[in-house]
């Protein structure tokens, strides 16, 4: 029954900490027009925040640290995650560019050897 | 030894004197067919000066890429630096005199490589060897070695290993002819090189035809039967450009664009003269022509090598399938600049294989909790996951897989979701500013530029510069659409099914079915002012009408609506994910033929989005009837829970629909990036035309650009590109790569009788006139409860849809354009109908089912 409820804790943690992520983007998302669009802001902030606080206290002292790690886990892997991809994604095209330069110097030394006008065919 | 041959000659006709080419017009002359006079430099004469030559070095075997290009470069610099003997110069001289006498001091002529093994029946070496116009007596002798260079092009080389031609038996005759200043000019087959039937097929376009041969002109196409003659197709290509006689490039006249290069008579005559050379030749033959003062001249005949069979490329290994999803967004093979761009953006799992799109499936295979073949897994694919294989049995890593990806991707995923709900409709617009900025930036490569708008977000940006994250998160759409379906079926069993379409669709705010409302504006505002309705009627080209709009001060309002339309929507073309296409903020003209499609159609007529909420509405009010009925206690919370899930459906459906609207402008920032990248290559020498840059790669723009490649180095890639788009174009990609599977429907009827089988898109049942349009820049004419019938649509078709009774549509899926955009205005559509726009003629009266999905052909009209 312990190790239930604490995969429970730890998925609304996560499930949170997600919104709560979300809730602070959506200063960032929706600051194009942020006077007109304050209050659903506020009411995502206030909203998720208010029922992760809220949880956090109604819950047993004994879960209250799974919780707390589960919010602060998930924080933390989503920045890891984002980072890791953001960086296979800029090695592929870094490889490519490589093969990108490594085909230009072939072409420089063929370029070099060539008389070959720089008129096209017609 | 014989160094000039006339084509007159006796042994003229000898392809290893004159080479395939020579000997195929000496045939045709002697056959009586009208071919401009000229003679041929032998191939006797090409020894001649090949024993001039030192080091004649053979062909190592073994070469990689860098090393034969390497090797051909020094072959072909080494044939244009030698001096041509003197003897056989003094020939070509006195040759050239005979030819020019009595034909005036500025006589010019063009100069055609023929190598021995070409024009034959197995390689026609078309595109692989120089021709030259415009060549006068002074520059004669350097032509015809560059001729001879040609045949040491990297592409010629590897066409003959592909081709299986020796290289010690090849020789290079050249055929100097008198050059034709040609009106018209063109190629016909005699055989639909395509399928393989005997019908003629003619292109034709202004000036000379190399502008076609190259693929640079979309010209006028006729499908002729043999029988009669009798014109069965007629398409009128753009041919925005003409080759003049020197070989320059010149854009055509606003009348002469959307105008028919070929009078009936002349299409006649064409295809009259080509059954000729197929009589001379004894097969069918793909025949170069030109049409110069109202006289038919024929430039070249050979052999059709293309009959039904696929051109040959390199095919990866691995197992691959054709991506449907993207498919639909191009008609055509995309070009090896895009192709190369997609594949280092995307990944391994992305290839192009004959200018189409491939998705490997290993990866996804792999993902499935059943165990399932290819075969298995494309066939459960392409039926939007309905038909599983017979015998079903688990797959332990797959169920393993897949969790961990499904974790994965919610863990990831999960902020992204929950940041795209409820947001306003106007949360992307900042995104078009960011594609320009962007585009702007002249020390951006294209590369990057796709990459950063598409796929590589900033941590910290704000989610309406992220669309193509809002596209993926947005398919959550078909979840909730599932979750209606499911509760209808539970709760209200007696209602049909298509009553959970119309419940989750039906929204304001959907940005492609609003430029539809857009063009009924505009067309209402032509139809009240008759002057710019006269001039909108009068429109075959847009600078034309424009300039004669402004021009007219009646004008005023609606130029200044059309600004703001352009504003809006500008960046939107027909294939609007191929950056080789212009925009509407380029050429106007297709927004210009959809508003004159619109004004014909009356105002009452042009209601679809009503019709779409009217349609929601009243499945609204049914569901909330059939669970009055039901005197549950629950049907309060029930009704609830559905209308829930269906206002959920229905933000969904159009947040994917928006998000495209905003990522196509990635493709238009590319073409602006592209076109400075272009524009600044051929102030350099170094392309003929901007547009150019689509055929090269990636790698060999970069080289250009750093100087690293000469115009010598892509021109011959860029023309054998140009005739490798074209053959791919005229072929059906095969559906998999490196396995069978067999898609067939299973119905006898189905297959080759009244009735087309498809894909639901949008429920309904329309009966109507079919209307076949396959471009709607040309041929945007749909009346009222016609039903439209296209290879593809993307977001520049919605206009039509706003006149259609229906639509059928050749590729596509449920969530596709053409669905999204036919279940928002409420109108019976059918995706995925194979080989429709062939099956289907214009003015058949057909019957569309969108809920079973299927087209039947009630009567065909007589041809």
């Amino acid at each position: 029954m312990s190790a239930l409820i604490t995969v429970v804790v730890v998925l609304a943690g996560s499930y949170l900490s997600m919104h709560c992520v979300a809730a602070l983007y959506r200063v960032v998302d929706l600051g194009y027009a942020f006077e007109r669009e304050k209050w659903r802001v506020a009411r995502g902030l206030v909203g998720w925040g208010g029922a992760t606080l809220l949880l956090f206290m109604l819950l047993p002292a004994r879960w209250e640290g799974v919780f707390a790690i589960s919010l602060l886990g998930y924080v933390l892997l989503y920045g890891a995650l984002w980072s890791v991809i953001r960086i296979l994604l800029a090695l592929r095209w870094r490889r490519f560019r490589h093969a990108s330069s490594a085909f230009d110097d072939g072409r420089h030394a063929h370029a070099a050897r060539s008389t070959d006008g720089d008129q096209p065919p017609a | 030894m014989t160094w000039i041959i006339g084509l007159d000659d006796a042994g003229a006709d000898d392809a290893a004197r004159s080479g395939g080419k020579g000997a195929n017009l000496a045939r045709l002359r002697a056959a009586g067919l009208s071919v401009p006079p000229g003679f041929v430099v032998s191939a006797s004469a090409h020894a001649r000066f090949l024993a001039g030559m030192s080091d004649d070095a053979e062909l190592p075997t073994g070469l990689d890429p860098d090393q034969l290009e390497a090797f051909c470069a020094e072959r072909r610099s080494r044939v244009l630096s030698t001096a041509m003997p003197a003897d056989l110069e003094e020939a070509i001289t006195e040759a050239w005199k005979q030819l020019s006498v009595g034909r005036g001091a500025d006589f010019r002529c063009a100069v055609r490589s023929s190598a021995t093994a070409e024009d034959g029946a197995e390689a026609s070496f078309a595109g692989q060897h120089a021709t030259y116009y415009d060549v006068d007596g002074s520059s004669l002798a350097d032509r015809i070695r560059a001729c001879w260079a040609s045949l040491w092009t990297a592409q010629a080389v590897r066409y003959r290993m592909t081709h299986g031609v020796p290289e010690r038996s090849l020789a290079m005759a050249v055929v100097v002819q008198e050059l034709i200043a040609a009106d018209v000019s063109g190629v016909a087959f005699t055989a639909d090189p395509v399928t393989a039937e005997d019908d003629l097929v003619v292109e034709a376009t202004w000036g000379l035809g190399a502008a076609l041969v190259d693929g640079r002109v979309s010209p006028d196409r006729y499908l002729v039967a043999r029988s009669d003659l009798k014109v069965l197709q007629r398409h009128v290509g753009s041919k925005q450009i003409r080759m003049a006689g020197d070989g320059s490039l010149q854009a055509v006249s606003d009348a002469d664009r959307r105008r028919e290069t070929l009078s009936p008579q002349a299409l006649a005559d064409v295809c009259e003269a080509c059954l000729n050379c197929e009589s001379a030749f004894g097969g069918p033959q793909d025949v170069e022509w030109a049409l110069a003062a109202n006289r038919l001249w024929i430039l070249q005949s050979r052999p059709v090598t293309t009959l039904a069979s696929a051109p040959s490329v390199a095919l990866p290994v691995g197992s691959f399938v054709l991506a449907k999803p993207l498919a639909e967004n191009f008609s055509g093979p995309i070009s090896p600049l895009l192709a190369d761009l997609l594949e280092s953006a995307v990944g391994p799992r992305l290839k192009v294989i004959y200018g189409r799109i491939y998705a490997g499936i290993a990866g996804y295979r792999a993902l499935m909790p059943l165990r399932m073949t290819d075969a298995e897994f494309v066939r459960y694919v392409y039926s939007m996951f309905a038909v599983l294989p017979e015998r079903r049995r688990i797959s332990i890593p797959g169920v393993l897989r897949l969790t961990a990806v499904l974790t994965l991707g919610a863990l990831l995923f999960g902020p992204l979701m929950a940041r795209t709900r409820n947001m306003p409709d106007d949360f992307m617009d900042g995104f078009s500013k960011r594609c320009r900025r962007l585009a702007e930036d002249p020390d951006i490569d294209p590369l990057t530029l796709l990459t950063t708008l598409a796929m590589q977000p900033r941590f910290t940006q704000r989610v309406g510069l992220q669309p193509i994250a809002v596209n993926i998160t947005a398919i959550r759409a078909a979840v909730w659409l599932g979750c209606v379906r499911l509760m209808l079926r539970r709760w209200t069993p007696e209602l049909p099914a298509e009553l959970s379409v119309h419940l989750c669709h039906g929204s304001e705010g959907v940005r492609s079915a609003e430029m539809g409302r857009a063009i009924e504006v505009l067309a209402s505002l032509a139809r009240a002012t008759p002057p710019v309705a006269n001039i909108l009627d009068a429109a075959t080209t847009a600078e034309g009408a424009l300039s004669r709009l402004r021009g007219e001060p009646q004008a005023n309002a609606f130029l200044a609506d059309l600004e703001r339309f352009l504003s809006v929507h500008g960046h939107r073309a027909l294939r609007e994910l191929d950056p080789c296409v212009p925009r509407w903020h380029e050429d106007p003209l297709p927004v210009l033929m959809m508003i004159r499609n619109q004004m014909a159609v009356s105002a009452a007529a042009a209601s679809r989005l009503e019709h779409g909420l009217k349609a929601r509405h009243a499945a609204q009010m049914a569901v909330r009837a059939a669970l009055a009925r039901s005197s549950s206690v629950l049907a309060g919370m029930r009704w609830r829970l559905i209308d829930f899930a269906a206002a959920r459906a229905r933000y969904y459906f159009k947040l994917r629909e928006n998000s495209r609207f905003a990522h196509i402008h990635i493709f238009d920032a590319l073409r602006r990036r592209l076109r400075v990248i272009g524009a600044g290559l051929v102030e350099r020498g170094l392309l003929r035309q901007w547009d150019d840059v689509f055929l090269l790669r990636l790698p060999e723009l970069d080289a250009l650009e750093v100087g690293g490649m000469s115009a010598a180095d892509v021109d011959g890639c860029i023309q054998a590109r140009r005739s490798e788009q074209r053959d791919w174009a005229r072929m059906t990609p095969p559906t998999t790569i490196g396995f069978a599977v067999d898609l067939a429907c299973d119905s006898a009827e189905v297959a080759s009788g009244p009735l087309l089988q498809g894909l639901s898109a949008s429920p309904g049942l329309c009966r109507g006139p079919a209307r076949v349009i396959i471009d709607p820049a040309v041929d945007a004419t749909l009346l009222p409860g016609e039903i439209l019938v296209a290879p593809f649509t993307d977001p520049a078709w919605t206009p039509l849809f706003l006149t259609a009774g229906a639509a059928v549509v050749e590729v596509g899926s449920f969530l596709s354009h053409a669905g999204t955009i036919a279940r928002e205005y409420g109108m019976p559509c059918v995706v995925d109908v194979q080989r429709c726009t062939e099956r289907i003629r214009s003015g058949d009266l057909i019957e569309v089912d969108g809920s079973a999905g299927t087209v039947r052909l009630l009567s065909e009209t007589v041809a």
